[in-house]
């Protein structure tokens, strides 16, 4: 048997129904599949993000915000920690490197950060696409965001977030007397730290008037601090091994400071963003169960306009399973290519919103087709598929002799 | 080719709440193997309902309608509709062809029931019934057809597998009367060269005056007139 051309027939007398019965299936898949695939991207882009950032030593208060400061560049209202935690962090014998985060300047919209070269090189780790690490307070190494080229001069202008850094000069005047010189290019990270510009910590104190952290005299960059160091905003320590973190977070937690893994802080953001994407997985379960269901009072409608096809069918003398499986094979292939297109759609738009986001938050965001989201658009196909049967059942329930009558 | 043999057949429709209502009252009927009968009687006796029980489209209230040595009104509705499918060619009066399907496809649906795909020999046969009932090639959709032309369709499709048995429903009833007697020639000719028992139902005396057996059902009885 072979029920192919009549449920094309079907389809085809119909196809203005038949398209938009399959559009609408497709929005509900889309919107099913969209909202799980930007929720896991989002995740696995802010998860990749603080990659770089083993432990961040900061001043007590919001962990969150801490994290937020330090991976995201996005200081709010940031605390500064004293500047002796620095100096006790640099001297410890469990920290590998460290590297205070220091804000103060920027070059139009790109934060300028003062750093040390550890913090470039992620100790060794990262090697630059460009050039070399900074080995001067004037030197600068931008992100692979910035529009410069090395041996580029850049004038900082002073404005973005300070945090706790006394001003009482206007919020943007220009430190036209401290230019720095582009040495070296990052590798792209898809964080925000690609629109940075990395300067030494130092030469951020000393524009700010706050010294240069070593002893009277001493103009070299880097640890240790042993002057009069200022306070910082945070502080990123490598530890040396796995036992060494865990010391680390539990001896820079006190009075002074607060130590936060930037993953475990994540870990709990992830559970509260877990909780609206339930509150949106099911919001959007429950429009495909909507979409569904007016599917199939419209697939009602349609199998009563084609009542009399099918009584024509089963005159003709059609076996029972020839006349179900034309009407099934009718109402599936419309399911087919309404998941299929949905199941495209909720990709296309999970990316798009992604992306816009993601541009919003300087946060690289990739929206990869994921099995979830396949196995959500098969689950609403298997459900379709088997619900098709219903009509089907009632068309042969009927008899054929009153639909011929008319 | 075998007779069929009507003995006791009733028919009746269930009318809740009150009792059945009664379409024929027992009867008893021999139309011998190629048997050429028109079936009149006034609209709402029972013509269409008569046909379907012959058919086995719905089922009958009692007797027995014979083919050979089975028994119809014994089977049940998969039995009947695969005896149909096997015995009977039929033509209703709007054609009952499948929009959305060409012409040929049209003719060559219930191939379908069985087949994957039309074999050669239907295909070219499909083909030369409709050449032959003067449709044109290449045959033009099915939408362009007039009435005419969509009965012709219809009654290819009836016999593109040469059933024993071809029953008609007011065949010409929907149609001019120009088209009327193309159809009612085609239709007798059809059944004379298959040698099928034919049976119509109408109101169209020209067409009856064509058949040789003459049967009427009026009041819940079926009467022979010739």
């Amino acid at each position: 048997m072979n029920p192919f051309p009549l449920a094309l027939a079907g389809l085809r007398h119909r196809r203005g129904t038949a398209l938009a019965l399959a559009l609408l299936v497709a929005l509900g898949v889309a919107l099913g599949v969209g909202v799980g695939a930007l929720e896991r991207s989002l995740r696995q882009g802010a998860a990749r993000a603080a990659d770089a950032f083993p432990l961040i030593v900061g001043a007590p208060g919001s962990p969150t915000q801490l994290v937020l400061t330090a991976v995201y560049l996005q200081p709010d209202t940031v605390t500064l920690m004293p500047g002796s935690v620095l100096t006790r962090l640099a001297a410890d014998a469990q920290a590998g490197w460290v590297s205070p985060i220091g804000f103060g300047d920027r070059w139009r919209d790109k934060p300028v950060v003062g750093v040390t070269a550890d913090f470039v090189t992620l100790g060794g780790r990262r090697s630059l696409a460009e050039g070399r690490v900074f080995a001067a307070e004037d030197e600068a190494v931008i992100g692979t965001a910035v529009p410069l080229a090395l041996g580029d001069p850049i004038v900082a202008a002073h404005g973005l977030a300070h945090a706790g850094v006394d001003e009482d000069d206007a919020d943007t005047h220009h430190h036209g007397d401290s230019p720095y010189r582009v040495v070296g290019r990052l590798p792209p990270s898809g964080t925000p730290w690609d629109h940075a510009i990395l300067v030494p910590i130092e030469r951020v104190w000393e524009i700010h008037g706050l010294g240069n952290g070593h002893p009277e005299g001493v103009e070299r960059i880097g640890p240790p601090w042993e002057g009069q160091v200022p306070g910082v905003p945070a502080v990123v320590v490598q530890p040396k091994d796995f036992p060494g973190a865990y010391a680390l977070r539990a001896r820079y937690r006190d009075a002074q400071s607060n130590a936060v893994f930037p993953a475990e802080v994540l870990v709990s953001l992830f559970r509260l963003m877990g909780d609206v994407q339930a509150v949106l997985s099911a919001m959007a379960m429950a429009s495909a169960v909507l979409v569904l269901a007016a599917v199939f009072l419209a697939f009602s409608g349609l199998v009563a306009a084609r009542s009399r096809d099918f009584a024509v069918l089963r005159a003709l003398g059609a076996p029972w399973r020839f006349v179900l499986a034309a009407v099934w094979l009718e109402l599936a292939l419309v399911l087919l290519g309404g998941v299929a297109v949905g199941l495209g759609f909720g990709w296309l738009g999970g990316w798009m919103a992604a992306d816009a986001l993601g541009r919003h938050a300087r946060v690289a965001v990739t929206v990869a087709p994921g099995w979830d989201e396949v196995l959500l658009a098969l689950a609403v196909l298997v459900a379709g598929m088997l619900g098709a049967l219903l009509p089907a059942l009632v068309v042969w329930r009927r008899p054929p002799g009153e639909a011929l009558k008319r | 080719m075998l007779p069929l043999q009507l003995q006791g057949v009733s028919i009746a429709f269930p009318n809740p709440p009150g009792p059945p209502r009664i379409i024929l009252r027992p009867t008893d009927l021999v139309l011998p193997a190629g048997a050429m009968v028109g079936l009149e009687g006034p609209s709402g006796a029972g013509k269409t309902s008569l046909l379907h029980a012959l058919a086995g489209l719905e089922p009958v209230a009692g007797g027995s309608i014979r083919w050979g040595a089975e028994n119809l009104a014994k089977l049940d509705g998969a039995a009947r509709a695969r005896w149909r499918r096997r015995h009977t060619g039929l033509v209703f009066q709007d054609f009952h062809l499948i929009e959305g399907l060409s012409v040929l496809d049209n003719v060559l649906l219930p191939v379908w029931f069985d087949m994957f795909r039309a074999p050669r020999a239907l295909r070219d046969r499909a083909r030369a019934l409709l050449v032959g009932m003067g449709l044109p090639m290449p045959l033009p959709p099915l939408a362009v057809l007039s009435r005419g032309e969509r009965q012709r369709v219809a009654l290819a499709r009836a016999v593109l597998r040469q059933p024993p048995l071809l029953l008609a429903d007011e065949p010409t009833a929907s149609l001019d009367a120009e088209a009327a007697a193309k159809i009612g020639s085609l239709l007798v000719d059809l059944a004379t060269t298959s040698g099928a028992t034919l049976i119509v139902a109408s109101h169209d005396p020209h067409l009856l005056a064509r058949l040789p057996i003459r049967l009427r059902i009026a009041e819940t009885e079926l009467e022979r007139l010739a």
